[in-house]
């Protein structure tokens, strides 16, 4: 447990430096940093869950951290973007982008192939994850909104 | 009416796109950019308005009533990520929306936006370093590789500035990024500053690759924007293709010269 609360710690770090590298300023910036932290934490609390397989826990963790964003943008009248692009940050598959690229150059196409695979399943989980928050987020206060 | 009399046509048009295209050079999603130029087009009294953004170009055409319809392109050339901005043009769209202001006001407010503060390069250089050591950290490095790619991460971040000044090739820029990383991670660790130079070199990358891009690139193609979305993948392609070929030239250079790694 403290294992991941350490490693929740250093993505909570790692997002508030990237949100600076995004210009990311004030409040939004300490909220960025915190949906950087849930994102992980979320991840690693799944991952203990469910050891099979890791494309549930980024599904859940995006979708965990997009509906943080979705009520920081709600509280403080900002894009729900600034906060979803800085706290999907600890588990987007960069590393994983620059391997494929990496094995393709050094023509190993077959482990090139399977890291490319893995990549697209990452990125598409998470990608579906902030999706479905924000849809559901959406047709809720639509459905508030039109009941007013 | 009254709504119309603010702003002519063209004038509309031409500030709308303007909204939407410093939204989209600093990284706004297209749906955002789409929406923010139409809404901003009907709240000014223009019956129809029809826009397709795609990350390097958006189109629109206004109809004002039935005899005047304009339309105008615009070319994205340069994209970076800038939130804040992003932020400030959303506040700026919204309140427009809600109370139409003339063309002169309109202007004096992007302006104000265009002039706000933006992080200096030192604190840039000093988060990108602070990038590469957490993430270092989180997959596993001791204490001395995270030292090792704090400096090398803030480095990185001075000569994507430098060069960048110069005004370089996108993709050239990524080349010589992935070179310097895994340069400095095989040097720092042959001068015995870290333990392992992969690590190193996993977590200095982290500012540059282009994760992020990726996953709102299989975004945006859920959300049916296919050519933004296929367009975005294909840019986090090469662009991960422009690191990977300038770290493959270090480590093929090492190995022939030092015969090690």
């Amino acid at each position: 447990m403290t294992h991941i609360l350490y490693q929740t710690l250093l993505s909570l770090l790692a997002s508030l430096f990237f949100g600076i590298l995004f210009q990311v300023r004030g409040r939004n910036l300490c909220f960025a940093a915190l949906s950087g932290g849930l994102c992980w934490l979320v991840y690693a609390l799944v991952c203990e869950v469910i050891p099979s397989s890791q494309i549930p826990a980024y599904f859940l963790s995006a979708a965990a951290t997009a509906l943080f964003a979705e009520l920081c943008a709600r509280a403080f009248h900002s894009p729900a973007g600034v906060f979803t692009a800085v706290g999907v940050i600890p588990l987007v598959p960069g590393g994983g982008i620059y391997r494929t690229m990496l094995l393709c150059i050094s023509g190993t196409a077959e482990q090139a192939l399977s890291a490319c695979i893995s990549t697209i399943g990452i990125a598409g989980a998470m990608a579906m994850g902030v999706m479905v928050t924000s849809s559901i987020v959406r047709m809720v206060t639509h459905r508030r909104r039109s009941k007013n | 009416m009254e709504k119309r009399a603010l702003m002519t046509g063209s004038e509309l048009l031409s500030d709308a796109m303007t909204l939407g295209s410093w939204l989209l050079a600093c990284g706004a999603e297209i749906y955002r950019v789409e929406e923010s130029i139409r809404r901003m087009c009907l709240a000014y009294g223009a019956a129809d308005a029809q826009v397709y953004a795609v990350p390097t170009a958006i189109i629109a055409t206004v109809r004002m009533d039935e005899n005047h319809v304009e339309t105008q392109v615009r070319r994205i050339e340069q994209r970076g990520t800038d939130l804040n901005r992003v932020n400030a043009l959303n506040a700026l769209c919204r309140s427009v929306c809600a109370h139409p202001i003339p063309h002169e006001e309109f202007w004096a407010r992007m302006q104000k936006i265009a002039d706000a503060d933006v992080y200096p390069p030192i604190i840039r250089c000093l988060a990108s370093g602070g990038v590469a050591l957490f993430f270092t950290l989180l997959f596993g490095g001791a204490a001395a590789d995270g030292l090792l790619t704090l400096i090398v991460g803030c480095l990185l971040e001075v000569l994507m500035e430098l060069i960048g000044r110069i005004g370089s090739n996108p993709l050239f820029l990524n080349v010589l990024g992935g070179a310097w990383i895994a340069f400095a991670a095989l040097s720092g660790v042959r001068l015995g500053l870290g333990q392992s130079y992969d690590l190193v070199i996993m977590g200095s990358i982290m500012p540059l690759v282009p994760g992020l891009m990726m996953t709102n690139a299989i975004r945006d193609l859920i959300a049916g924007d296919f050519m933004a979305g296929i367009t975005r993948f294909a840019a986090a392609l090469l662009h991960a293709a422009g690191i990977a070929v300038g770290a493959a030239i270090s480590l093929g250079m090492s190995s022939l010269l030092l015969g090690g790694f």
